[in-house]
């Protein structure tokens, strides 16, 4: 009876984690299912955290806070970045082109913040953030339920702009039947336009979020890539729904490996799931392979 | 109201079209038959824009449209409903009639009120509102693919094969639903069909396309006697 609450306690933990992991995988499913791939969708969201980090230590705002702050700018700086480069090459179909210019992309962020800021880790946790609120036999730490709920406010706020908005619903037609959606009216360019800055603010939310969960420094951005590739492995790409479904999953097995194993192997177990997907299973666990 | 005038299309260097005209006036239903690969689709998608044509102009009320983008060209009046019906399967019934009215703020603004219109046509629309287009049966997909290009309120229908893979029974159906729609509503229509005795028996007048030329024209009643359309696309009665 000892071990119950332990392992209750783990997995909530994990469903929390998964939830929020999952806000960092709906932006790049998106771009997936547009057909593009954003190699620095992960070093997006340490920019948001260093971003957020200069506000903290040099106004002392809040990283929670600055999240109202640090969203428009990213999502300023991704739409800029659609509008101008990636989007001459989506445009001409140049898929692979743009995975190239994203990864390097990603790499001159890395590199720029590791020269500005060094190496070092860095927190935006808050005094306040460290505590644990008990229910019963279940502690769970602070910083998990507000990841997990504003990650959820987020998803229900992208669910109705799928669901009731014109933009949002042509979003999901373009994957469907892209020249259909065409046919119809919609112009690619906007469409990218739209998931990009989607992406940018969910990345935006997202690396504050972990920032003020865990530590961060320059090269947090590739486990922050891989992480929600991991997600909509497991998950399967086409809906909101999926890709939450896959960020549980993930949250869950990187708990409990955390636990059994020591977190140090939380991303060697993220790597290996991956892997075993690809080999056995690429199209994702919830869906049926047509 | 729709002028195709000398009108060339090419994939690179494979020309498709060869001085293609064609011409559609206000109420009027026109049908356009050819066989397989003549270039049906092709003239189709080039008058709505996702093509560009060679040489030649394309006007439609009076306004030169070869150069526009497929966002203005609809935003002007003109709705296809493309070969299969260009449906979206994982979106429901109403969200797939929803974005017909994507392209204009005018069919954004009055979308309730088109929705009713679409749904009093097509009562069985109304009952499946909720069901995954993938989901209807081959007859129910096209009516809800003819009843999203109603959405926009266009002034110009452009119909590509809308029988296509359709049971005889269905076939009739579907070109019933479309004989309706030119009666009730008072459209214009562009029909590309390969039921040629079907479909001319509805139209006013028709074009015959081979090989990427027009080679017929006329009014309908004079299509159906020509002896050779008899053999060629009738099964020589």
């Amino acid at each position: 009876m000892e071990e119950w609450p332990m392992i209750l306690n783990l997995l909530i933990r994990g469903l929390l984690f998964g939830g929020f992991l999952s806000l960092a995988a709906c932006g790049l499913s998106l771009g997936f299912q547009l057909g593009f791939i954003n190699a620095s969708h992960g070093d997006m969201a340490v920019l948001a955290a260093y971003i957020s980090w200069i506000l903290l230590t040099t106004f002392g705002i809040d990283p929670l806070f600055s999240l109202v702050m640090v969203s428009p700018m990213m999502v300023l700086i991704g739409l800029i970045l659609q509008k101008l480069l990636l989007n001459r090459f989506l445009l001409k179909g140049n898929m692979d082109v743009v995975l190239i210019v994203t990864f390097a992309l990603g790499m001159c962020i890395r590199n720029s913040l590791q020269i500005l800021f060094s190496a070092n880790n860095r927190s935006l946790s808050q005094p306040y953030m460290v505590q644990g609120l008990s229910i019963g036999p279940l502690v769970i730490p602070l910083p998990y339920l507000i990841d997990f709920t504003i990650a959820s406010a987020m998803f229900m706020i992208l669910h109705l702009f799928f669901v009731k908005t014109f933009a949002g619903r042509a979003l999901r037609a373009v994957p469907q039947n892209l020249e259909a959606a065409m046919m119809l009216g919609v112009k690619p360019e906007t469409s990218y336009i739209y998931a990009m800055g989607i992406m940018a603010l969910t990345q935006a939310v997202f690396g504050v979020l972990m920032g003020s969960t865990y530590v961060f420094n320059p090269n947090s951005g590739m486990a922050y890539l891989l992480l929600p590739i991991s997600a909509i492995m497991l998950g399967g790409l086409g809906s909101l729904k999926k890709t939450f479904i896959g960020g549980l999953i993930l949250g869950e097995i990187l708990i409990l490996c955390g636990y059994f194993i020591g977190s140090e192997y939380q991303l060697v177990a993220c790597y290996l799931i991956a892997l075993m997907l690809i080999l056995f299973k690429p199209e994702g666990l919830l869906t049926r392979r047509s | 109201m729709l002028e195709v005038d000398r009108v060339s299309v090419a994939y690179g260097d494979l020309q498709v079209l060869f001085d293609v005209s064609l011409r559609v006036r206000e109420g009027e239903l026109v049908v356009l038959l050819g066989p397989n690969g003549a270039g049906k689709t092709t003239l189709i998608k080039t008058i709505i824009g996702l093509l560009k044509p060679k040489s030649g102009s394309i006007s439609f009320l009076g306004m030169r449209i070869e150069k526009l983008s497929t966002s203005e060209i609809i935003k002007l009046g003109i709705a296809i409903v493309p070969e299969g019906g260009g449906l979206f399967p994982s979106m429901t019934v109403k969200e797939n009639l929803l974005m017909g009215a994507y392209a204009s703020k005018e069919a954004r603004a009055k979308v309730k009120d088109s929705l009713e219109a679409v749904y009093n046509l097509f009562p069985t629309l109304k009952e499946r509102a909720n069901q995954l287009a993938g989901t209807l049966s081959g007859g129910e997909q096209r009516m809800l693919a003819i009843g999203r290009a109603l959405m926009s309120r266009p002034k110009l229908l452009i119909l590509d094969e809308p029988s296509l893979g359709l049971g005889p029974k269905l076939v009739v159906t579907v070109l019933t639903m479309v004989e309706k729609i030119k009666k009730d509503e008072g459209l214009t229509i562009l029909l590309v069909e390969q039921n040629a005795r079907a479909a001319l028996q509805m139209a006013d007048r028709g074009y015959v396309i081979e090989n990427g030329r027009i080679v017929l024209e006329g009014t309908a009643e004079d299509i159906l006697k020509e002896e050779y359309i008899k053999r060629a696309y009738m099964g020589g009665l």
